[in-house]
């Protein structure tokens, strides 16, 4: 795939296809609700592509709108009752476990802590966002995102014990 | 640790089947955006392309009837308040102490018909009117009052109506006078005819005893002021110079 690729949604999908299911996954903790996260924010793309100016442009849709969605998703499934997970278990059955705590320790971790945390440390760490960015993304203040990874580094090293 | 992470991470990638899925819906969606695009240009050619000459402004059918109809309803509803206006205003007169006022235009109204069948109207529109007034207005104990004391008759109703204008009016007396400003002082004032009576340690100039007209002069506060009043208002100039008096302390400061 080349930069002048013209920039349409299936290519898109080619290009962000992963990059978008991981973030789902971490918003969503199921396998299931993360897969209609990803075909929710692509079919949403179709009626905005021609307003993306270049891939970089794409990207940072992208992930808002995967944040934004999961936002809307999650406050229904707050209104249903959901707990947090308190003991590391497998995250989910009905799809026959597509990962297990033993293998992704580290992900199973930050699996547990509260959306938001998740959603800095993976923006942080693995999509190498600055704070900026990720203030801008998730519409919140610097401060606010600094003062989310703190408390998400500090969860982690009770759940891991390490040094991060 | 976070390096874990990022490695962790990076094994995982969206299912086949889900990208499959996920680029069929997006067609899809490409072709509902598609058919809306071109039902929307279908809509917006018809609506344009029927009434040649206003292929400029769209909507106009729908617009326009809508706006044609507008200025009949408007003014119809405008001359109805009017109307509603007018007819409060009459009936309002018809409360007022001026009650002669009242009976002269229903005199107008019943003398507009020309009818003889209407004649019969006409005094019973007058009779009504005494009784009628009683009835509608029976709130206004002023106007029973008047009303109840003047005669069926409208002969007979002028002559005691006079009357209670008079009476009426001695009673407003006050209201009835008038008081300028004056910088020179009026020539009756240093006429024989003319009294001078202090009331309330004020010099008044009186004159007007068996005329038409009472008139007073009295100087306040380095300004002179001429006070008139009709002849019938008062008996005597000492009343008429209390209730000059009177209007002096209505009017102007410092009088006490």
């Amino acid at each position: 795939m080349t930069k002048d690729e013209q920039i349409t949604t299936e290519a898109a999908i080619d290009r962000y296809a992963d990059m978008v299911y991981r973030l789902a996954l971490t918003q969503m903790k199921n396998e299931v609700d993360a897969d209609d996260l990803f075909q929710e924010v692509f079919v949403r793309l179709v009626s905005h592509i021609q307003d993306l100016e270049s891939w970089e442009h794409v990207k940072a849709w992208l992930i808002r709108v995967t944040i934004n969605c999961a936002k809307k998703h999650f406050n229904q499934y707050w209104n249903k009752n959901v707990d947090y997970i308190e003991e590391p278990e497998r995250i989910s059955d009905e799809s026959g476990g597509y990962e297990m705590p033993e293998e992704h320790p580290v992900r199973a971790a930050v699996q547990k802590l509260p959306p938001k945390y998740r959603l800095v440390i993976h923006l942080y760490y693995f999509e190498e966002r600055t704070v900026a960015e990720i203030a801008q993304l998730t519409e919140q203040k610097e401060s606010t995102v600094k003062s989310q990874m703190h408390r998400a580094r500090e969860m982690l090293k009770d759940f891991i014990g390490d040094e991060l | 640790m976070m390096d874990q992470y990022n490695k962790e991470t990076s094994q995982i990638h969206a299912p086949a089947d889900l990208i499959q899925k996920t680029k069929q819906a997006v067609r899809e969606e490409e072709r509902r955006i598609e058919r809306e695009r071109v039902q929307q240009t279908v809509r917006t050619m018809e609506n344009t392309g029927t009434h040649d000459v206003y292929a400029d402004k769209p909507s106009r059918n729908s617009y326009g009837k809508m706006y044609k109809w507008a200025l009949p309803v408007a003014a119809a509803v405008l001359l109805v308040v009017l109307m509603n206006a007018s007819t409060m205003m009459i009936g309002r007169k018809f409360t007022s102490s001026q009650s002669d006022a009242s009976m002269e235009i229903a005199a107008e109204m019943a003398g507009g018909a020309e009818e003889s069948g209407e004649a019969a109207i006409e005094e019973s529109v007058v009779n009504d009117m005494d009784g009628g007034i009683d009835k509608t207005f029976g709130d206004n104990g002023f106007v029973e009052e008047s009303i109840a004391e003047a005669p069926a008759a409208s002969a007979e109703f002028d002559s005691a109506q006079e009357g209670e204008m008079k009476s009426d009016l001695s009673e407003d007396s006050a209201a009835e006078l008038t008081i300028e400003e004056v910088e020179v002082q009026p020539e009756f004032v240093g006429e024989a005819d003319t009294e001078q009576i202090i009331t309330n340690g004020q010099r008044f100039y009186v004159t007007g005893k068996g005329g038409d007209m009472w008139k007073t002069y009295v100087y306040f506060n380095k300004q002179g002021y001429v006070v008139t009043g009709n002849s019938n208002e008062a008996p005597d100039s000492e009343e008429f110079v209390k209730k000059a008096y009177e209007l002096l302390v209505e009017t102007v400061e410092g009088v006490e």
